[in-house]
């Protein structure tokens, strides 16, 4: 039973995170129709963000994570600026492949930056333990849990509750008429790719202490993320956080109980299952098919 | 005369919307067969179900007594159905000669190996449907633009282009939506010429038109459509007075003045 | 013929400089010619069902490891001849993406992207993970090289002219099916499937088409690939590259068919002419992708002006064109 709550608590734990990425992702995806394939990398800068902030910089955590995340809102808009709007007007997969390009320059420049060896991240929790009914989790993963929620009640209220969030949904419904209702659209667009980017910087931030920061890790990154977005529903932005639950539960129960070595793949398949039966995801919304 | 077409019942639904409720009428070879109606009366939504872009919730379609109700497109396409769309549905990629090209597909006679090795069937095949495409074009006056990108055609010609196409498999059954949209009075008297001169070639039309001018002087019957029932059917001059058609269009309290 | 005729001309113009650049140019650069010729074979493939048929498929590169895999394990582990193992895996590879298409093609837009992409991503998994069958991450070494009339191909001179003959096949072949219904309707898949279905086409058999045509090619750039590098491992075919071959065909020009060589050509070897940068090249590579993603938006193919699709000209000046019959 211990064993069980401590899977379950590691795996929502995970889970979170690539519920944060698939959050950015997903807002992207319905304001733009473009899937962003550097979303990994996004998670990739914020942690290395961090890392010069904490580790090269040497400043104190707090401050550390409020530069982070000003750096990431930066990156964003830098992101928006550069390539996301010289190709608006684009074909989306010409944006796509923009966006892997991007992604391939992000990369690169940080080895370049911050050299292939990975960093170890400090927690704020300096890797306490707890002890739930018998299992022994890391203080860490109930944080993650914590900040998770808040951030999804808070982009909840954002975007259900006030008048920018109402303006990013008709702008995701319909931009052209979001714009001939006077909706800043562009600035919304902006707005939207710097919110995604705060995402991956708070998922960077909370998943490098666990992982280590990698410049590697933005692949494995955006492929979570985009099994959870198909799992939950494409459009769907409880979908993702869903979605990102049950990937996280799905890694950490396969590679407990049937196979480590497996653990990337059984994500992958379920995607798989789920776009072959069920491919509106959980919430999302019906496909027309023809046979 | 047994009919060419016969639409029994059939209703169609989205949801809760009801685009079509237990409509019926048969269309005779030979006719011009308008499907009239105020915006949103399911005209189109019963073309989409006839040629098998739409499934029927309910009915028969009856084509030379095979029920073809649900059937895929291209086995309705290929008992001799053509269809064009209000919008003109083009390849933009391809040129006019190569659109009206795509056509002939349900009648081709040569495969992908032939192709490959450029048989002489495949040739023989492939100039065939080249020159009556041609002859097609010509006859809608668009051979000079043969060979360029439709993208770059007036909205006239590219109509014409999707009748060249939907004309190449020498259809026996044209379904036109809405043909004279958008043409001027010129066009339109040519484009009545025109599907005259098909009828007389025993083709049998079924248009759904707004334009009453060319109803009036083509139409050999017609049947009306509000809210997806069919509220009249017969020939031009009962429809022209009849009370549910003149209240469809008109509102209420219209009173018909002869002249 | 009009537009194609043209590019037809400039890609055996192409191909023949590219073939009489193999004698002067190093070794080296000899087998980046092969690199790009092998590539562009798998991205020739794409553009059938994504160029013209629109699929957005993300599984090229699982096909092209279908091929490889396939003949690197019937020569190494069943003894079979070269050109009998590649044929087998090229014809088992299209078996496969039949099987494959049935369910997935069903799929639309990005759900399609999305399903090839797990399969892509799937058959990472499983060749990775397969020790006993595929080596794992080892992958296979030893494969043997062709052989023809007695010479072992295994130098990059001998290797281009195999590689060269068979991209000049596979070029023909598309330009062949261009020039037939078969194109044509593919295109107007793409273009307007909902038309495509009113002119009498079965769409589902031209989907298939596209995608079966489009992974035998993939299976023909997967069985070089093996047999010119003698090793191959699952990262040879991961969804990485299937985004590159996509990247190729759209930075080329996709929907043509001198779009995916010049494409193939310039992501190969463009990095290495930026090698001279040091350990920034790559990063430099992306931004120029990007640059020329925003300003070349119909891809490479339109540098040549020769290639731009004719407008509504004059009728004076048109060519008379219409055949005698």
């Amino acid at each position: 039973m211990g064993h069980l709550l401590q899977l379950a608590i590691n795996g929502l734990a995970l889970g979170s995170v690539y519920a944060l990425i698939a959050l950015g992702f997903v807002i992207v995806y319905t304001a733009t129709g473009v899937v962003n394939f550097a979303a990994g990398e996004f998670v990739m800068i914020g942690t290395f963000m961090a890392v010069t902030s904490i580790v090269q910089a040497g400043l104190p955590l707090p401050v550390a994570y409020v530069a982070t995340l000003v750096g990431m809102a930066l990156f964003g808009l830098m992101f928006y600026a550069l390539i996301f709007l010289p190709l608006q007007r684009r074909p989306v997969l010409t944006v796509i492949i923009g966006t892997v390009a991007a992604g391939i320059v992000m990369q690169n420049t940080a080895v370049l930056i911050w050299g292939t060896f990975p960093f170890r991240l400090p927690s704020p929790f300096s890797d306490k333990l707890l002890i739930i009914a018998g299992s022994v989790v890391p203080l860490h993963n109930i944080a993650i849990l914590v900040v998770t929620a808040l951030l999804v009640v808070g982009l909840y209220f954002l975007l259900y509750r006030t008048a920018l969030g109402s303006s990013m949904r008709a702008t995701a419904q319909d931009t052209e008429t979001a714009r001939l209702m006077g909706i800043p659209v562009d600035q919304i667009l902006a707005f939207t790719w710097i919110l995604a980017a705060l995402l991956a910087g708070v998922a960077g931030l909370l998943l490098g202490p666990i992982w280590f920061a990698d410049v590697n890790v933005g692949g494995a990154l955006a492929l979570k993320a985009f099994a959870a977005t198909i799992i939950g529903g494409f459009g769907s932005v409880p979908g993702a956080v869903l979605g990102g639950l049950f990937v996280g539960l799905t890694e950490v129960f396969g590679a407990s109980f049937i196979s480590s070595t497996y653990k990337d793949g059984f994500s992958f398949l379920l995607m798989l299952l789920f776009l072959l039966i069920r491919p509106q995801g959980i919430f999302g919304e019906r496909i027309a098919q023809r046979g | 005369m047994s009919s060419l077409l016969a639409v029994e019942g059939v209703s169609k639904r989205f949801g809760g919307v009801r685009a079509l409720t237990d409509v019926s009428f048969s269309v005779e070879p030979g006719q011009i067969f308008a499907i009239i109606g105020p915006n949103g009366a399911g005209k189109s939504t019963m073309l989409n179900v006839l040629t098998g872009l739409l499934r029927p919730t309910a009915g028969r379609i009856v084509h030379e007594e095979d029920d073809i109700a649900g059937w895929p497109s291209h086995r309705i396409i290929a008992r001799g159905i053509g269809r064009t769309f209000q919008s003109g549905r083009l390849f933009l990629r391809l040129s006019a000669l190569e659109n009206v090209m795509v056509g002939g597909n349900a009648v081709a006679k040569t495969g992908l190996l032939s192709a490959l090795f450029s048989t002489p069937g495949f040739r023989a095949d492939e100039a065939e449907l080249r020159a009556r495409s041609l002859d097609l074009l010509a006859r809608l006056g668009l051979v000079d633009v043969a060979d360029t990108n439709v993208g770059s055609l007036s909205y006239g010609q590219r109509r014409h282009v999707e009748l060249a196409r939907a004309l190449l498999s020498t259809p026996k059954l044209l379904l036109l939506d809405e043909p004279a949209a958008g043409l001027n009075s010129g066009e339109v008297e040519d484009l009545i010429q025109l599907l005259s001169s098909l009828r007389s070639e025993g083709i049998t039309i079924v248009v759904i038109e707004h334009h009453m001018g060319l109803i009036m002087r083509l139409a050999d019957r017609i049947v009306v459509l509000n809210f997806g029932k069919k509220i009249a059917e017969g020939e031009p001059a009962e429809i022209q007075r009849h009370p549910a058609v003149l209240e469809a269009y008109l509102g209420h309290g219209y009173r018909h003045v002869e002249v | 013929m009009n537009f194609s005729m043209r590019e037809l001309s400039v890609t055996i113009v192409l191909l023949l400089g590219l073939f009489a650049l193999h004698f002067v140019v190093s070794e080296y650069s000899v087998r980046l010619l092969n690199i790009s010729i092998i590539a562009a074979v798998a991205v020739l493939g794409l553009n059938f069902a994504f160029g013209w048929a629109g699929l957005i498929t993300l599984a090229q590169a699982a096909f092209v490891g279908f091929g490889a895999y396939g003949t690197a394990l019937l020569t190494t582990r069943a003894g079979l001849d070269p050109w009998f193992a590649s044929a087998l895996a090229i014809v088992g590879t299209s078996l496969v993406a039949i099987l494959i298409g049935i369910p997935t093609l069903r799929l639309n837009g990005h759900y399609l992207a999305l399903a090839t992409l797990g399969l892509n991503v799937s058959f990472g998994v499983v060749t990775s993970n397969w020790v006993e069958l595929t080596g794992g991450t080892n992958g296979i070494v030893h494969i043997p090289s062709y052989r023809f009339a007695g010479v072992t191909i295994d130098s990059a001179a001998q290797f281009f002219l195999l590689s060269w003959c068979v991209l000049v096949v596979l070029t023909l072949v598309a330009y062949r099916i261009r020039a037939s219904r078969f194109g044509r309707q593919m295109i107007a898949l793409r273009d307007d499937e909902i038309a495509t279905q009113m002119s009498g086409v079965n769409v589902v058999r031209t989907k298939m088409m596209a995608f079966t045509i489009g992974a035998i090619y993939a299976a023909v750039s997967g069985v070089l690939f093996a047999h010119h590098s003698n090793f191959i491992s699952p990262g040879d075919f991961d969804y990485i590259r299937s985004i590159f071959y996509l990247s190729m065909l759209i930075i080329g020009g996709e929907g043509t068919i001198l779009g995916p060589i010049l494409g193939a050509l310039l992501v190969t070897f463009l990095p290495e002419w930026l090698r001279p940068l040091g350990d920034a090249y790559l990063s430099v590579f992306g931004a120029l992708v990007i640059l020329v993603l925003i300003f070349m938006p119909k891809g490479l193919v339109n540098i040549v002006p020769f290639l731009s699709p004719r407008k509504a000209r004059d009728p004076a000046m048109r060519k008379p064109s219409r055949s005698a019959a």
